[in-house]
C-alpha cells in the first residue's frame, strides 16, 4: 500500500503516543522494583527513579523472614488454588446446564441469574449472611460466596452454545448421559473458555482483600493483599504521626530495610506471579471477552 | 391446541429434562442463598435491625434510616464526591480507551502491536492494594519521582499535592485511566476489526484521509458497542469504587474522597449501624436499577438499540 506525506505522519504520532503510554504504564512498576532493592534508609531520602542508588536486597530478607508475610504467602496461594478449582467447576457445570436450548424455562432461570448483576443486596446484608451462616473467620468464606460469577457464567454458556450441536447429539446416540458428554466431548474442545475463566477466578482470588479485612480477624487467615494494607495503613499512620525520625528509628531495629522498603518488596512479590502467567493467556481471554461482549 | 395436550408436551419435556433440572437444583439454592436472600436482607433498611432479634424480629420503622441519610449533613458532600468520580472515570475512560483501540488498529508492526497490548492489560490484573501503594510512592511530596521531575523541569515551584482535597478527583480518575483503558480497550478493538474493509478503501478512493475515516467510518460502526457498555456502565454510575478511596483516604482529603461505598462501609460495619448503611446501600441499589432501565428505554427509543 502506498502512504502519503500526512499518513505517515499521522503513524508516526500513534507510534509515540502509543510509546509513552506503555511507558506510564511500565514506569511505576519498574521505580517500585527500584526502591524495593534500596537500602531502606536511604530510600528515605527520595529521587530514586530507574535503579536503586545503594543497593540492599535487607527489605526481601525482611519479607522472607516475617512469619506473618510467610503464613499469608501460603494462605493466598492455598485461596487462589481452591477458589479457582472449584469456581470453574461451578461455572463450567452451570453454563453447560443452562446452554441447553429447549430447557424449560430457560428464559426465566437465566433472568434470574443476569438480574443479580443489575441489583443486589448490598455490602450489609452480605455481611449478614455471611455471619447468619457461621461462616466468619473460616476458609470456606473466600471459597463459597465467590464460587457464581454471573459474568464468567454467561461467556463460557455463549461458548457452550456456540459449539456444534451434532457433537453433543451423536454422544448422546451412543448412550452417554449429560455428565459423560460434558465432561469428555464438551469439556476438551473448550480449553480457551476454560482457560480465560481459570484466568479471571484465579486474579480475583489472588487479589481479593476486602473478604480477609470483613470477615476474618487474627493471622491465620490472613492473606499477602491483607499484610499488603497493614503495612501501607500502617505506614501512612505512622508518616502522618511524625514525618522521617519515627521511620527513621524503625529502619535502625529493622536493619536497613524500612517499612516503605519492605512496603514496596512485597508489592513486587505480590505482583510477580500475575504478570508471569497472564501474557501467556492472552489470546484466550482477548477472545472470551469479545464472546460476551457480542451479546447480552 | 387444546390446554390439556399443551400440558402434556410440557409434562413430557420436564420428564425427559429431568436430571438436567435435578442437576439445576443445587444451583439455584445457591442462587437464592447468597444473591436473593441478601435481597430480602437489605429490609433491615425499614427495620432497627440487630443480630440477637435477626431480621423478622427486629422492629419495624418505616423510612426513618431513609429520612435520616436524605436529612444528614453527608449526604449532599457524599453524592457529589460519588457522581463527580464516577462520571469523570466514565468520561475519561471511554473516550481514551476508544481512542487506544483506534491507535492499536492503525499499527502496521504486529509485534510492536502485541507488546503494546501485552503491556497495556497489565494494570487490569493488579489489585488496588497495589496500586494506591505504587501511587503513594510515585505522587509523594518528599522526593517522589513524579515531584521531582515537575520540579526539575520547573513546571511548579513546590511539590504538588496530589493526594490533597483539592486534587483528589482527578488523581483517582487518572488512577481509573491508568487501570481500566487497556482492558477497556479490547472491546472496541474487536469491534473496529469487524468493520467491512471496503468502506475504508472506497473512502480512500474518495480522497478521505484517516481523520475523516475515523470520523465517517471507524466511529459510526462502533456506536452500538458504545452505546451498550454506556448504558450498562450507567447502572453502576453510584459505584464510584471503594478500595481506591478506602486506600487513599487521609485526613487531608478525607472531605473528597468519601463515596457511597466508602460511606456504607463506614457507617455499617465499623461503626455497626446496621439498618442506616443497609437503607444508604439500598437508595444506591435502587437508583441504579432505575437507571439501567430508562437509560435502556431511552436507546431503544432513540437508537433502536439496548442491552435488553
Amino acid at each position: 500500500m502506498i502512504i502519503g506525506r500526512g499518513e505517515k505522519i499521522f503513524l508516526w504520532v500513534i507510534y509515540i503516543v502509543v510509546t509513552i503510554f506503555s511507558l506510564t504504564i511500565l514506569y511505576p512498576f519498574i521505580n517500585i522494583i527500584a526502591i524495593s532493592l534500596n537500602d531502606g534508609v536511604d530510600a528515605l531520602r527520595g529521587g530514586i527513579y530507574l535503579w536503586p542508588r545503594r543497593f540492599s536486597l535487607a527489605a526481601y530478607e525482611q519479607v522472607f523472614s516475617r512469619r506473618g508475610l510467610l503464613n499469608a504467602a501460603g494462605m493466598s496461594i492455598a485461596r487462589t488454588m481452591v477458589g479457582t478449582i472449584a469456581g470453574l467447576a461451578f461455572t463450567a457445570v452451570l453454563a453447560y446446564l443452562l446452554s441447553k436450548r429447549d430447557l424449560v424455562f430457560r428464559r426465566g432461570i437465566i433472568f434470574l441469574f443476569v438480574f443479580t448483576m443489575y441489583f443486589s443486596g448490598g455490602m450489609i446484608p452480605d455481611f449478614i449472611l455471611i455471619r447468619q451462616l457461621g461462616l466468619m473467620n473460616s476458609f470456606g468464606v473466600y471459597i463459597i460466596p465467590a464460587l457464581l460469577g454471573v459474568w464468567n457464567v454467561m461467556i463460557m454458556r455463549q461458548f457452550f452454545e456456540e459449539l456444534p450441536q451434532s457433537l453433543k447429539d451423536s454422544a448422546r446416540v451412543d448412550g452417554a448421559n449429560e455428565l459423560t458428554v460434558l465432561l469428555r466431548i464438551v469439556l476438551p474442545i473448550s480449553k480457551p473458555v476454560l482457560a480465560t475463566i481459570a484466568l479471571f477466578i484465579a486474579v480475583w482470588q489472588w487479589n481479593a482483600w476486602y473478604d480477609t479485612f470483613i470477615y476474618t480477624s487474627g493471622a491465620r487467615l490472613s492473606t499477602l493483599q491483607n499484610e499488603l494494607v497493614r503495612i501501607l495503613t500502617e505506614q501512612q499512620a505512622l508518616v502522618m504521626a511524625a514525618p522521617g525520625g519515627d521511620m527513621r528509628d524503625l529502619a535502625e531495629r529493622a536493619q536497613r530495610a524500612t517499612p516503605q522498603t519492605i512496603q514496596m518488596a512485597t508489592i513486587v512479590i505480590t505482583t510477580i506471579p500475575i504478570v508471569l502467567i497472564y501474557p501467556f493467556l492472552q489470546k484466550y481471554f482477548v477472545k472470551g471477552i469479545m464472546v460476551g461482549a457480542v451479546k447480552e | 391446541m387444546s390446554m390439556t395436550l399443551r400440558r402434556k408436551i410440557f409434562f413430557n419435556r420436564v420428564k425427559k429434562q429431568k436430571f438436567h433440572l435435578l442437576a439445576l437444583l443445587p444451583f439455584l439454592a445457591y442462587l437464592f442463598i447468597f444473591r436473593y436472600y441478601p435481597m430480602y436482607g437489605v429490609t433491615i433498611a425499614f427495620r432497627n435491625f440487630s443480630f440477637r432479634r435477626g431480621i423478622m424480629g427486629s422492629e419495624w420503622v418505616g423510612l426513618r434510616y431513609f429520612e435520616m441519610f436524605f436529612r444528614s449533613p453527608s449526604f449532599n458532600r457524599v453524592m457529589v464526591n460519588t457522581l463527580a468520580m464516577s462520571t469523570l472515570s466514565l468520561i475519561f475512560v471511554t473516550t481514551l480507551s476508544i481512542t487506544l483501540a483506534i491507535m492499536i488498529c492503525e499499527m502496521r508492526n504486529l509485534i510492536y502491536k502485541r507488546v503494546i497490548q501485552t503491556i497495556s492489560y497489565l494494570p487490569h490484573f493488579i489489585s488496588w492494594v497495589v496500586v494506591a501503594g505504587m501511587a503513594m510512592t510515585l505522587f509523594s511530596i518528599d522526593g517522589g519521582p513524579i515531584n521531582n521531575v515537575l520540579m526539575a523541569l520547573g513546571l511548579t515551584d513546590s511539590p504538588v499535592h496530589f493526594l490533597d482535597a483539592s486534587m483528589i478527583w482527578g488523581t483517582i480518575t487518572g488512577l481509573n485511566v491508568w487501570k481500566s483503558i487497556g482492558w477497556g480497550s479490547i472491546i472496541y478493538i474487536a469491534s473496529i476489526t469487524s468493520i467491512d474493509q471496503g468502506l475504508y478503501e472506497a473512502a480512500i478512493i474518495d480522497g478521505a484521509g484517516k481523520f475523516k475515516q475515523i470520523r465517517y467510518i471507524t466511529l459510526p460502526s462502533i456506536l452500538p458497542t458504545i452505546v451498550i457498555l454506556l448504558i450498562f456502565n450507567l447502572g453502576y454510575i453510584l459505584n464510584a469504587g471503594f478500595e481506591q478511596q478506602f486506600f487513599l483516604r487521609n485526613p487531608r482529603n478525607f472531605q473528597r474522597i468519601e463515596v457511597i461505598d466508602t460511606y456504607i462501609f463506614r457507617y455499617g460495619l465499623q461503626m455497626a449501624m446496621y439498618s442506616y448503611a443497609a437503607a444508604v446501600g439500598l437508595v444506591k441499589s435502587v437508583v441504579g436499577l432505575i437507571l439501567v432501565i430508562f437509560a435502556n428505554m431511552f436507546s431503544r427509543r432513540v437508537l433502536k438499540m439496548g442491552l435488553f
